[in-house]
């Protein structure tokens, strides 16, 4: 199978994040916080571990303010219903995925608080301000993609954090679709709180995700319950990471993504970017020279960065006809929506989404000569 | 050589601290708090020797959460 559905979940893993999971479940077997045995203690730093790498890859200045959680959704959802206030509005951008727009829209219809949609722009300034339009008196955040988890575009996030905090509100980055492949220096980017998968970038294994709060950002819990930590007091603790990862975390998984992220520093992220954007440029290419194709995602435009995503349709075929076609060919992608129902009401293709192509580190230059040709049949 | 003991809740606090006294010279061993006073629930010790005299202060400069110390 030829798997070029990474911005989904990446695959295939490094070896030494399977072997890190194998010895993991071997030799870390114990729950992690808990009880004082060799092994428990032992399990417990290596969560620890994990913890520190993270710390070093997002430059984040406290350990204590990573938080594992067991996805993106979840992260952002603690994110949200953490700072939330009656009445309080919300401005996100117009690519944001259904783990940003459910919980707010859940939030809206049930009266806590409203939330106002600013389009991005190609041009910053422009996208500046049709945020800083939104901007009232009842905005606490912006939130906003690190790149559309659709068309790969990356909004100006730098600039909307230096907004958000013109206006002292607080800044939130999904950055699930960028972790792993673009750096990201939380500090330097001046983020309140980012949000993020372990398992597509990252190239951890599922089940784990991460919150990460900077700034000293104090966040209401949503979920409470066992810490192993001040038992005896009802209250949950005050304290992070505890106060925000109650019961077992995902031991396995937070040992697998630890092995990733040293795998990650070692393979130097900007080149494996580099060689994303070199294989999807290639298929673009491919795409151009056909007029059967429709591109909505133009890597050779000057004024846009993107992650390597790309999308693309056949004419007169629905996304999902041209992703079973390409499946019955051994070609992994995914077709339809993506759950970002905004971003393809933006690129007018609600209506038969489209083919969604996202290579990674393990695509080679072969793979996508196999998709083009499997694409000479369906496009005649 | 006088021991000494910090009481943390988390083990992410006692192993932030361990790292950070360690690279001071002293020798540090994280276990579970075997004698909880009652107020303490569950919760972890960190078993410092070596010179102790700059622990507290090593602590409260790097901002790490403990819940109190003792000698022995």
């Amino acid at each position: 199978m030829i798997y070029l559905d990474n911005s989904a979940t990446s695959y295939p893993k490094p070896q030494c994040v399977i072997d890190g999971v194998f010895q993991a479940m071997t030799k870390y077997g114990a729950n992690s916080g808990r009880s004082m045995y060799k092994m428990a203690l032992e399990t417990s730093e290596q969560i620890y571990k994990c913890r520190k790498k993270v710390a070093n890859f997002f430059n984040v200045n406290n350990v204590e303010n990573i938080v594992f959680t067991y996805n993106c959704t979840m992260a952002l959802n603690m994110a949200i219903k953490g700072i939330v206030k009656e009445g309080c509005n919300f401005i996100i951008s117009d690519l944001e995925h259904n783990a940003v727009l459910r919980p707010l829209e859940t939030l809206k219809q049930n009266g806590i608080c409203d939330y106002k949609i600013a389009k991005v722009e190609k041009e910053t300034y422009e996208t500046l301000k049709n945020f800083e339009k939104c901007i009232d008196k009842k905005t606490i955040a912006i939130i906003c993609t690190g790149a559309s988890n659709v068309f790969g575009n990356i909004p100006p996030y730098r600039a909307l954090s230096m907004l958000a905090h013109k206006y002292n509100l607080m800044f939130i980055l999904d950055y699930s679709q960028c972790a792993g492949i673009i750096p990201l220096d939380i500090n330097e980017c001046n983020v309140d709180i980012m949000c993020c998968s372990g398992h597509k970038g990252l190239m951890g294994p599922t089940g784990v995700g991460l919150l990460i709060l900077n700034n000293n950002v104090e966040l209401k819990t949503i979920i409470e319950g066992g810490t192993g930590t001040n038992s005896i007091i009802l209250s949950q603790p005050t304290e992070y990471p505890d106060k925000l990862e109650s019961g077992t975390p995902n031991i396995l998984g937070i040992i697998g993504l630890s092995y990733a992220l040293e795998y990650l520093q070692e393979q130097k992220i900007y080149k494996t970017y580099k060689n994303e954007l070199f294989l999807l440029k290639y298929f673009q290419k491919y795409l151009m020279s056909d007029n059967k194709f429709i591109i909505y995602t133009n890597l050779f435009e000057n004024n846009v960065r993107y992650a390597p995503i790309l999308s693309f349709n056949v004419k007169g075929k629905r996304s999902e006809e041209v992703a079973a076609y390409l499946s019955d060919n051994g070609i992994a992608v995914r077709g339809g929506l993506h759950c970002a129902p905004l971003a393809h009401k933006k690129f007018k293709t609600d209506d038969i989404g489209t083919v969604r192509v996202s290579p990674s580190f393990f695509t080679k230059k072969s793979d996508i000569d196999f998709v083009i040709n499997s694409l000479r049949k369906i496009a005649k | 050589m006088n021991k000494m003991y910090i009481k943390f809740s988390s083990v992410t606090h006692a192993m932030r601290a361990k790292e950070i006294i360690e690279l001071n010279g002293c020798k540090v061993i994280i276990r579970k708090n075997n004698k909880p006073l009652k107020n303490d629930g569950c919760g972890y010790v960190t078993v410092v020797t070596g010179n102790t005299n700059n622990v507290v202060n090593l602590l409260n400069i790097n901002n790490i959460k403990y819940t109190g110390y003792g000698y022995q």
